[in-house]
């Protein structure tokens, strides 16, 4: 018998839900029409596509015209944050956001920076991962167009204080991004109420397929399309992804609808992994603070050892969770969120992030529980 | 041959005097690094075809702490080349054998 396979990085992607699979299955098969033909099967596609798009607009709390379907949050993010710098360039070029953005974000900006003339600028964050709010509203500039602040942190799951930011930037005319990936089913999340003008989400990151997401526009947004053509308002040109888009929908629904109950499991399951670790090695800190991050997010250091070498060992025991760096261009770099939280080099790669999803089980707790003293043990022992 | 590891007390003959008679070449690196065993064989082969013209030497990063940091290596594997005792040019992350050959050759024999 196999060891039971314990799927602990949730925030890199999600196992598709089965009622996400059984709604997707008839657009690959049957209901195959082109969502802008005029006959039946085509129809049947565009409605489906309307009441995917009411529904997820519905559970975000704002209008549907507002909700422009792409190929996934990457996507989004560049059609987003190009489309607000071009249609907003007139009043100015400066762009502010957090250090620990998505490494998509990162590279939008030195994008418009090194082929369009845009100045753009990092804000600090706490020891927390906590946006410094003080520093931003101090950044701020007359001819400041955009800031991009992401909702949930990727790596340590700190949240932000979006509306505080729309707040500062509102007044002055600032329109605002902000990335809610990975927030869906972690937290409840209604855009209107954060008075965002701009933002995104993945359909893979709470069950639904990989390849789909969604570009959040609100009206009113001077926003210039990056690949205009007669589909999604406009804002993205190509034959619709009718099959991901109903997927995203079902696994959408069903991820709110969990909501608050994987909250309240997560929060529990997340103590017992800190105290398994602890017991493990004393000496373990958690980066961030759980007050202000998400449950289903934890991100540890663990001293003397390699989070790399770690997250390996784990592998061979059937664990699978992420560490605190990144692999970039052939070489591995220590975390960019860790160190702007003002972790060294060797703390940030001596970190390990395990996030947990609608899967997440007490069994799956217990057996990392089961595990995680021995495989430590070991790469402790051969980290010399 | 084997590249030879460099320890934190010897940096300063093996490293920064040697480099005053022949360019040295420090891969910093760490034993669970995958980009690190990618670019091992690389350097290897140009120890090899340097012979005599360069020195090819290796730090730990993980055991000499104090060395990566002194020359702020966030990176591995980093490779930095050190010429009368200063450092001269540094590549991150792998690369080709013949884009190293490029670099390294612009510091021999000037």
């Amino acid at each position: 018998m196999t060891d039971r396979f314990v799927y602990l990085d949730h925030a890199a992607t999600t196992p598709v839900r089965q009622s996400v699979v059984k709604a997707m299955e008839p657009y690959f098969t049957d209901k195959y029409g082109n969502a802008s033909s005029p006959y039946s099967i085509g129809r049947e596609s565009r409605a489906a596509l309307d009441k995917s798009r009411d529904a997820i607009a519905e559970g975000l709390g704002v209008d549907s015209r507002e909700i422009i379907f792409t190929a996934g949050a990457t996507e989004s993010i560049i059609n987003s944050i190009i489309g607000a710098y071009l249609g907003n360039r007139h009043r100015g070029n400066h762009i502010l956001t957090s250090s620990i953005e998505h490494p998509a974000v990162h590279a939008v900006l030195d994008f418009l920076k090194e082929k369009m003339d845009a100045e753009t600028e990092l804000v600090d964050v706490d020891s927390n991962g906590i946006l410094k709010l003080d520093e931003l509203e101090s950044k701020l500039r007359d001819d400041t167009v955009l800031v991009s602040v992401m909702n949930v942190n990727n790596e340590v799951g700190s949240i932000q204080d979006i509306k505080a930011v729309v707040g500062m930037c509102e007044e002055r005319g600032i329109m605002v991004h902000s990335d809610c990936v990975q927030s869906i089913g972690k937290m409840p999340l209604d855009l209107a109420d954060l008075g965002v003008d701009l933002s995104c989400m993945s359909g893979h990151k709470f069950g639904g397929p990989k390849g789909i997401g969604v570009m959040y526009v609100r009206q009113g947004t001077h926003l210039e399309p990056i690949c205009e053509g007669s589909q999604e308002f406009g804002f993205r040109a190509g034959t619709e992804n009718v099959a991901g888009i109903v997927g995203m929908a079902v696994a959408f629904d069903e991820a709110v609808k969990g909501q608050a109950e994987h909250e309240v499991l997560h929060a529990r399951y997340k103590q017992q992994l800190f105290e398994i670790i602890r017991d493990a090695e004393p000496a373990a800190e958690i980066n961030g603070d759980l007050e202000t991050c998400i449950p289903a997010t934890l991100s540890v250091w663990l001293p003397g050892c390699s989070g790399e070498m770690l997250v390996l060992a784990l592998d061979r025991a059937n664990v699978a969770v992420s560490t605190g760096s990144a692999c970039h261009t052939g070489a591995i770099d220590p975390s960019h969120v860790l160190t702007a939280m003002g972790m060294g080099r060797l703390e940030a790669l001596g970190s390990i992030r395990i996030s947990m999803g609608h899967t997440t089980s007490q069994e799956d707790i217990d057996r990392f529980g089961e595990v995680f003293a021995g495989v430590y043990e070991q790469v402790k022992v051969s980290a010399g | 041959m084997a590249i030879k590891e460099v320890a934190s007390a010897e940096f300063e003959t093996e490293v920064i005097t040697e480099s005053n008679t022949h360019p040295v070449v420090v891969d910093f690196w760490a034993p669970w690094c995958g980009p690190c065993r990618m670019i091992s064989p690389i350097i290897e082969e140009l120890d090899n075809e340097y012979d005599g013209k360069m020195v090819f030497t290796k730090v730990n990063t993980d055991e000499n702490q104090d060395i990566a940091s002194r020359y702020n290596v966030m990176s591995i594997p980093t490779l930095i080349l050190f010429k009368g005792g200063e450092v001269k040019d540094t590549v991150i992350g792998v690369k080709s054998k013949a884009a190293l050959k490029k670099m390294f050759d612009e510091h021999i024999g000037d």
